[in-house]
């Protein structure tokens, strides 16, 4: 089951600080849980786990100068660098976290990285490919997911 | 095998070495040699794909394969396909011996046979009608400018159809194919790459299909079509004619509506029109594939939406009578018609309806009794369904219902919702209808107007609501103004690309020019944000010299642009020619058929090779020398997944939506590994490391920047000459640039030396070789420059080490390296060679 409750995730998360890549997509810059973006929330993800972010789709403009390392990815290509060569500007991670993708391509992505990394997909559908995932729940609910996701990282 | 013996001048070639097995058809093999000519034949030994199974096209789809790596996205772990199963696959291989990755790739062939066996059908369900009524001796003709008729089919079997018996020998070919595909889908334990492979044949055969409908549509039934008009006249032809949008259907008319891929009915129904006057009488209109045929034939007609909005149509109370046949994006129609009480004319045999009687043996008049009795009927004779539909659309009309919500209704609607987000939670474009609903409850319908520009009517909302909200109802009651205003204008599709534009195409983008390259759009309209975007993306690529054509559904939706400034639709602000910042519309689905042998004219232009049953030697070409891409923008069918597999055998590259990631297969490219860039300069036979071009043949994108961007990337082709690499690396510089707000990490891959480098931005890049990459700059020059395997260089070095200059005969098929030059194993080519070639000698 990929399912888990937020504070296991941020455990989870937590004692895997440093080896964590978070990839933001699209819907990042698109959804915005009442008056916060999702943007804002893999910001302060990257942050509290020392992380670089993969900015896919155009978020790259949104991520720019707030964390610790980013660069314009291209969501496909990843789970390629991960299995065979990763040039990128930071380590290459031990999970990778997605955030801001439909669950049709978070699945398809945590399909593609099976075997290569573990990964966390904190959307509000639960995504079984996924190596953790939040269960699927309502908008609020998913809002108030991520905020105690935050809160327990530190 | 022994086998016939064929001279062609003073070459002898073997049939038996030339063609797999060449029983049956040593005729259309040695037509084949004679065209190639001896001169050919001295250069390189032919191999004939001939009625190809997927494997004889192995020597291609092998270099493809090698090259670019599969990623499989099916989750699927469990395979139930014979009666053994189910095998879990996650841990070990199944009964038969099927390993996880070949499940993986036999999710994409299953979705593969889907899609070709739609478009089989619907060929043959032409094909039997022409037949029916012209007979098997009437006489393929595309025009005088179609100097390649059919090379979808030719490319795969060998030769150009020259009448309907020889189409359906092609055509019976393709559905044999079908059913050996669809054994590799149910049986056995291939290997993944050779599912790949078949899929990707798949896509190939679903081209050959597409273009026996779109070959009897233009030859027989007079649509539109470029091969038979004068050149000149290209751009403006044909006529901004054909209004486009949910506002320009005269609703205050009996309206008949045409769904499906099936324009029989339609053309039945316009010729009852015509003969009885009533042509400002009664409106017709369509939407999908049909809604693009029908103003191929008629003037008057109009494009409602795209397949995937078809429900909207419905929904916004614009049909008196929808007659539909099978679609491609199945829904039930008759239930939505119910709602604003149209009457359905089910048509054809393919398009059952649960609890739909088949009332084809009634007289007229009793059926259009049957009509006004019932919701619903089936009709299987195209005459038929058409005269039905025009006897009955006027008392239709009487019997329709108020379709649309009031305001307070939707304010109590609203009231209902529980904010569950159950539909948020299956939206494909995460609208936060809960949201609007509580928006809504408090009087405020702006939210749910919001979202009617990003949704694409697919009812998933709808199917989970606990509490049963007709969510689309509100969505569209919130967004009346919108639809009134939703006009636009375009050109109905032209058909196939002319030889004649072709040789404007090869200056402006492959021998020299300005352009970057060319873009085929198609797509469904299932859309990743608003609809607008598609003009958007077309308006960013011509305004930037590209030549843009569109297909399918997506060529309403590409019309929705109109510039106040010049006061002109999108489609007369452009040029409707195959040029330099051209901009056409091919037509309708089926239209897509029109792609590859655009592509292939390139190939045999540029290289007069023959496009027949000669997979490797054209697609070689074009592969590594024509910047095209496909972009499908909106894919909700399997046959975009499958035509993407075909374009990418084809040598096109293809960009694909978000939609793209629910693509069972993506073929990416490792830019890093240098050992996958290489290929054989064609004289000497050495080999060469390359530009990592195009760096892949199937990448799913995000955003319509992405998509542009990786457009332009894709555009890199590895003989590409000087100005055309210029073009595409500022294209692609840009749009990094401007979008992403930095340049790529890998541009500098793409230089070659400071002459393809845009001036305007000559020196920021130069001296972000400098600083970034170590090379040395004087001035305006590059003094030295970087290999990829880290050696500083002077320029003379590096071009004799990376890239390749010998672009005329360099290839990626070691067979297709000059025989007569490799090793010094065979003689130098003759005097007589040479000279006729210019090839130079080393
Ligand atoms: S109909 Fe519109 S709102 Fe409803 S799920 Fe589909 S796209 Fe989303
Ligand atoms: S599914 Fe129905 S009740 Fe639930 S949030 Fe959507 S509209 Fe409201």
């Amino acid at each position: 089951m990929a399912a888990k409750e937020p504070l296991d995730i941020a455990k989870y998360l937590k004692e895997r600080k440093g080896k964590v890549l978070v990839m933001s997509g699209w819907l990042c810059e698109k959804l915005e849980l009442d008056g916060r973006r999702l943007i804002d929330y893999a910001v302060e993800l990257a942050n509290k786990l020392d992380a670089a972010v993969a900015a896919t789709g155009n978020t790259v403009n949104a991520v720019r100068g707030k964390v610790k390392a980013t660069k314009k990815m291209w969501a496909a290509e990843i789970p390629l660098y991960l299995k065979y060569d990763w040039k990128e500007p930071f380590e290459r991670p031990e999970v990778v976290v997605l955030i801001g993708y439909t669950p049709d391509a978070a699945r398809a992505l945590a399909t593609a990285m099976a075997g290569l990394v573990e990964t966390v997909v904190l959307d509000s559908v639960e995504v079984p490919e996924a190596t953790i995932s939040l269960r699927t729940m309502t908008i609020d609910k998913w809002k108030e997911s991520l905020k105690e996701i935050m809160k327990n990282l530190g | 095998m022994e086998g016939k013996v064929v001279k062609v001048g003073g070459v002898e070639v073997n049939l038996a070495d030339a063609v797999r097995d060449p029983r049956g058809v040593e005729d259309i093999a040695e037509d084949i040699l004679q065209e190639m000519g001896e001169r050919r034949l001295r250069q390189w030994d032919p191999k004939l794909n001939i009625f190809a199974h997927a494997s004889d096209i192995a020597e291609w789809d092998d270099i493809l394969l090698n090259k670019y790596h599969t990623i499989f996205t099916s989750g699927k772990k469990s395979c139930e396909a014979c009666q053994q199963g189910p095998c879990d696959l996650s841990a070990k291989n199944g009964l038969c011996g099927l390993d996880l990755e070949a499940h993986q790739a036999r999710e994409g062939l299953k979705e593969a046979c889907r899609a070709l066996a739609r478009q089989l059908t619907h060929a043959r369900d032409l094909l039997n009608y022409a037949i029916k009524i012209y007979g098997k001796e009437k006489e393929i003709d595309l025009g005088p400018y179609e100097e390649y008729p059919m090379t979808n089919v030719s490319m795969l079997c060998g030769f150009y159809p020259k009448n309907l018996a020889d189409v359906e020998r092609a055509l019976s070919y393709a559905e044999a194919q079908l059913a050996e595909l669809l054994y590799a889908v149910n049986n056995g334990n291939e290997s993944a790459k050779d599912l790949v492979e078949k899929t990707m044949h798949a896509g190939s055969l679903t081209f050959l299909a597409m273009e026996v409908a779109e070959t009897i549509k233009m030859c027989i039934f007079d649509f539109y079509n470029a091969g038979k008009v004068e050149p000149t006249e290209y751009k403006d032809w044909p006529k901004m004619q054909t209004p486009v949008g949910l506002g320009v259907v005269d609703t205050s008319k009996p309206v008949i509506c045409f769904m499906g891929n099936d324009f029989l009915p339609a053309w039945h129904a316009v010729r009852i029109i015509k003969e009885r006057g009533l042509e400002d009488e009664i409106e017709v209109c369509g939407v999908g594939a049909a809604g693009h045929d029908i103003p191929r034939f008629y003037e008057k007609a109009k494009v409602v939406t795209s397949a995937t909005k078809a429900r909207l149509a419905i929904r916004a109370g614009i049909p008196d009578v929808i007659v539909v046949s099978e679609m491609c994006l199945p829904f039930d129609v008759v239930e939505e018609a119910k709602k604003i009480g149209a009457k359905v004319i089910a048509y054809g045999y393919k398009a059952d309806f649960k609890g739909v009687e088949d009332k084809t043996e009634l007289p007229m008049e009793e059926l259009v009794k049957y009509l006004e009795e019932n919701d619903a009927v089936q009709v299987t004779i195209p005459e038929k369904a058409g005269e039905l539909a025009v006897e009955i659309v006027k008392k239709a009309k009487e019997g329709k219902k108020a379709a649309l919500l009031s305001e307070a209704e939707i304010k109590e609607k609203a009231a209902a919702c529980k904010a569950c987000d159950s539909c948020f939670n299956v939206c494909p474009n995460r609208l936060m209808i809960s949201r609007a609903m509580k928006a809504a409850k408090e009087g405020n319908l702006e939210k749910l107007s919001e979202i009617y520009d990003e949704c694409v009517f697919c009812a998933k909302c709808e199917h989970v609501c606990p509490n049963g909200l007709p969510i689309i109802d509100m969505i569209i009651g919130a967004s009346i103004e919108k639809i009134k205003n939703d006009k636009y204008m375009m050109r109905p599709g032209r058909g196939l690309i002319s030889h004649i534009e072709w040789r404007d195409l090869t200056f402006g983008f492959v021998l020299g020019g300005n352009g970057p390259g060319m873009v085929y759009i198609i797509g469904c309209g299932k859309y990743p944000g608003a609809e607008k975007d598609v003009a958007e993306i077309v308006r960013y690529l011509v305004d930037r010299n590209c030549f843009v054509a569109v297909a399918g559904c997506v060529a309403a939706d590409a019309a929705k642009y109109f510039d106040e400034e010049e006061r002109k639709y999108i489609f007369e602000k452009y040029l409707a020619a195959g040029l330099l910042r051209g901009f056409v519309n091919l037509g309708g689905c089926t239209a897509i058929s029109h792609i590859p042998p655009a592509t292939y004219k390139g190939t045999m232009i540029g290289s007069g090779y023959t496009p027949k049953a000669n997979w490797s030697q054209i697609v070689d070409y074009q592969y590594t020398r024509l910047p095209l891409v496909v972009l499908i923008w909106g894919a909700a069918t399997e046959e975009m997944f499958t035509v993407a597999m075909g374009f990418a055998r084809s040598g096109v590259s293809v960009v694909v939506g978000p939609e793209g990631f629910k693509f069972k297969t993506w073929l990416l490219g490792n830019k890093h590994d240098r050992s996958k860039w290489q290929m054989f300069d064609g004289i000497t036979g050495r080999i060469r490391e390359v530009e990592p071009c195009p760096v892949h043949m199937i990448i799913p994108v995000e955003t319509k920047e992405e998509a542009i961007t990786m457009i332009a990337k894709l555009f890199h082709r590895p003989l590409a000459l000087r100005d055309p690499r210029l073009a595409s690396l500022e294209a692609y510089n840009e749009a990094h640039k401007n979008f992403f707000g930095e340049y790529s990490d890998d541009w500098h891959l793409y230089v070659r030396s400071e002459h393809e480098i845009h001036v305007m931005r000559r020196m920021e890049m130069l001296r972000l070789l400098e600083r970034e990459h170590g090379w040395v700059i004087e001035g305006p020059r590059v003094k030295k420059a970087r290999l990829r395997d880290g050696r500083l260089v002077d320029m003379r070095d590096y071009v004799e080490n990376y890239g390749i200059q010998l672009g005329r005969y360099s290839t990626v098929v070691p067979r297709l390296v000059i025989k007569e030059m490799v090793g010094g194993a065979v003689a130098a080519p003759s005097e007589e060679i040479t000279k006729m070639h210019g090839v130079p000698k080393e």
